[in-house]
């Protein structure tokens, strides 16, 4: 049990990738703070004897996230990890842009992390030890043509894993990225009129399967233990080999 | 080669540094060209007169504006095209940084940045965009080094640099299909006459961690090429990015840094 005792903040754990994060970690042993999960997983963990905190919304001042430190500090010692796990792709072109796509993209995405990394990089520095994992995406490389300002986020989180793992890796933190990509719904979400990167997305994966939530938990659960102590500042690819393809046998 | 003849550019944040740098090379391959400053009028100014100098009083306008704000983006595009009937070439570069580490940067300048190096960018490119179809133009950013390698001095200015690299390829992407291409240039340090950002808060090492500096900084040169970079750099691959010799060329990043990323 690697995560015995520690507690683990997971944002986003209302998607599917989230929920698989937060079965994974409390699998084990860890102690749960969840952004907006769905009551029935509550439920479902606390019934296994789990200790959960439900948390609403995910920051994007500062005082917001300081707020939210306190806030789990009244239930929790501690933060051992961050997880970072909102990945919402909203569709648009560059040139039809609304503002407020921009900016609902950016905060959600890339400014949220960074108002957590402080905060929450922060009160682990005090104790010299912690993790900070970005469940990000292939994106932060690849363009969708769907989905700009998903990807200039993700490329943001890509530099803001670098500066941290420098930074807080000083501290004691370590800091790495998952660069998530071909999961089930994918080819919809970042469907493109002139991309043709998620066309026949499954031939495009050599398994010719997509990825499933718990295999994204699996590489978060080794970044956030003991096991990645020398990891940091890393991009893991977790795609299934998607990004390699471009013939179709 | 590499003629600019006719063509008519914008080049943001062309008042000093690099952005000036820019202007000149484009003016000198034959472009007329719209300078850009957003608060050092009389630098900006300056500015001008060199440029008028060296290409004559129709080579080059001073517009000034706020590039993270959309109305007086367009206002700028809008400016130059009703002074010279299109735009064939942007260069986006008015950017900024701040220098602080992550426990120091206030949040004003967290939003300001993004505002400006994303924001501002994405901006320009779309008020651009409808002049850019009709010519089947180009847009150079400038980025930086900082797109890949982190700074360790401002978190955030490496986060927009980042986030600027897939800004570039979501564009060339998108705009691919107008025949409009989308490059980026990534210098190093760049020797400048009037530094932006906070140079104070530069800070050296806290404490005395043994390092021969001066070791490192000549035998192990920053810049493998033996020097710091120039805005000239940047310039000339500004002049080959927007030029019909480059019309197969788009969503790359090119570095122009003296081999500093090899080191």
């Amino acid at each position: 049990m690697r995560f015995s005792g520690k507690t683990v903040y997971i944002t986003e754990a209302g998607s599917a990738v989230g929920e698989a994060l937060a079965r994974r970690f409390a699998d084990e042993g860890a102690g749960l703070v969840l952004g907006d999960a769905c009551p029935c997983l509550v439920k479902e963990l606390e019934e296994k004897g789990v200790k959960v905190l439900n948390v609403h919304g995910s920051p994007v001042h500062y005082e917001e996230a300081e707020a939210r430190l306190q806030e789990i500090l009244k239930a929790f010692d501690r933060v051992d990890a961050l997880v970072f796990n909102n990945n919402k792709a909203i569709k648009t072109s560059i040139e039809d842009l609304d503002r407020a796509v921009f900016d609902e993209q950016m905060n959600y995405n890339l400014k949220s992390a960074f108002v957590l990394t402080r905060t929450i990089g922060g009160h682990m520095a005090t104790f010299g030890n912690g993790k900070l994992v970005f469940v990000s995406s292939i994106h932060d490389d690849k363009p969708t043509g769907s989905t700009p300002f998903y990807s200039v986020a993700k490329g943001g989180i890509t530099m803001l894993n670098k500066e941290a793992a420098l930074f807080y890796g000083r501290k004691g933190l370590q800091s790495n990225v998952i660069e998530m990509g071909a999961l089930e719904g994918d080819d919809e979400t970042f469907k493109s009129e002139f991309a043709g990167q998620y066309v026949y997305m499954n031939y495009r994966i050599p398994r010719k399967e997509p990825g499933k939530p718990e295999e994204i938990a699996g590489i978060a659960a080794f970044l956030a233990s003991e096991d990645a102590n020398f990891v940091n500042g890393a991009s893991i690819r977790a795609d299934g080999g998607f990004m390699l393809h471009y013939r179709f046998r | 080669m590499f003629d600019l003849t006719g063509k008519i550019a914008i080049v943001t944040g062309s008042g000093k540094g690099i952005g000036k740098g820019i202007a000149r090379c484009l003016i000198k391959a034959g472009a007329k060209v719209c300078l850009n400053c957003v608060s050092n009028r009389a630098i900006a100014e300056e500015t001008l007169k060199e440029m008028h100098a060296l290409g004559g009083e129709d080579c080059a306008i001073l517009v000034q504006a706020d590039v993270s704000d959309y109305a007086q983006a367009e206002n700028m595009v809008k400016t130059t095209v009703e002074k010279w009937g299109k735009l064939d070439i942007l260069v986006n570069n008015a950017a900024l940084q701040k220098n602080m580490d992550f426990d120091e940067f206030p949040e004003e300048f967290y939003d300001l940045l993004i505002n400006t190096n994303l924001g501002g960018y994405t901006n320009m490119m779309r008020a651009c965009l409808p002049y850019l179809k009709e010519t089947k133009g180009s847009i150079t950013m400038i980025s930086s080094v900082h797109g890949k390698r982190p700074t360790d001095f401002d978190p955030v200015y490496a986060i927009t640099k980042g986030g600027m690299h897939m800004l570039m390829r979501e564009a060339a992407i998108e705009f691919a299909n107008y025949g409009v291409r989308v490059n980026m240039i990534l210098p190093a340090g760049v020797k400048i006459e009037f530094k932006s950002g906070n140079p104070a808060s530069f800070k050296g090492p806290e404490k005395d961690l043994g390092i021969d500096h001066k070791l490192l900084f000549t035998k192990y040169h920053t810049y493998p090429l033996g020097r710091t970079g120039l805005p000239d750099d940047s310039g000339y691959l500004c002049v080959y990015l927007a030029s019909q010799e480059a019309e197969h060329i788009t969503g790359a990043a090119i570095r122009a840094d003296g081999g500093s990323m090899l080191k």
